[in-house]
């Protein structure tokens, strides 16, 4: 019980959210959860064109991604980030107060 | 020591797991010290019922003033505009509300014990 209170949620949810993205084709239309897209507006919706600007650049495909959408790079970073400091706070869950 | 006795109970909305950190982290110091610690401490600290409105109002089309508020301001600019990741971010975050706020408080429990360890006492 203790484990699955601890899970990290939030650190699961980006790094799936990456290894899906480098995992999909940002030319094709694939299977998504995103309520805009499923009702029709796909090419409208401000987070699937992040999402297809990220998948390009973990494909390599740079000049592409920033066509897309400029913000993919800081956006992909910002995520990286939060993984970053997600992981940092796991492995010293128990910041040290002790004398400084 | 009886728990309704204990000063850090005084804080509205104490999880058990923020009750054991904060024992942990004031052990050692004074009761004037205490004091202080619960002052600034309390002043600064994030209910996890604050950061669970907050991420609500993601639904309404303001998505990620939570994350500002508990000082991410990158991942704040990327909920915002993008609607918090399509819902889905921010229903994450819904989920994850009580995660969220303890990461936040722990940091403020750090700054609040540097403060007290600074004024070594003197503070009013």
């Amino acid at each position: 019980m203790k484990h699955i209170k601890n899970f990290p949620l939030e650190l699961m949810f980006w790094t799936t959210a990456l290894v899906l993205l480098a995992a999909a084709n940002a030319h094709e239309h694939h299977f998504t959860l995103c309520p805009l897209a499923n009702l029709g507006y796909e090419g409208w919706c401000p987070g699937c064109g992040l999402g297809r600007s990220i998948s390009l650049i973990l494909h390599g495909e740079f000049a592409s991604s920033f066509a897309e959408h400029w913000f993919g790079l800081p956006a992909l970073l910002i995520i990286i980030y939060r993984i970053y400091s997600l992981i940092r706070n796991n492995t010293t869950s128990k910041i040290l107060t002790t004398n400084t | 020591m009886d728990i309704f006795q204990s000063p850090l109970m005084s804080l509205p909305g104490i999880t058990p797991e923020e009750y054991a950190y904060l024992q942990q982290a004031t052990t050692g110091l004074n009761e004037q010290q205490l004091r202080n610690f619960l002052m600034i401490y309390g002043s600064r600290r994030k209910q996890p019922s604050e950061i669970l409105l907050l991420a609500l109002i993601g639904f309404l089309g303001f998505a990620g003033i939570h994350r500002f508020v508990i000082g991410q301001i990158g991942m704040g600019i990327l909920y915002f505009f993008t609607g918090g990741l399509c819902a889905i971010g921010t229903i994450v975050d819904v989920i994850n509300h009580k995660s969220l706020a303890f990461e936040y408080n722990q940091k403020m429990v750090f700054e609040s014990l540097q403060m007290v360890r600074m004024s070594g006492g003197q503070f009013q």
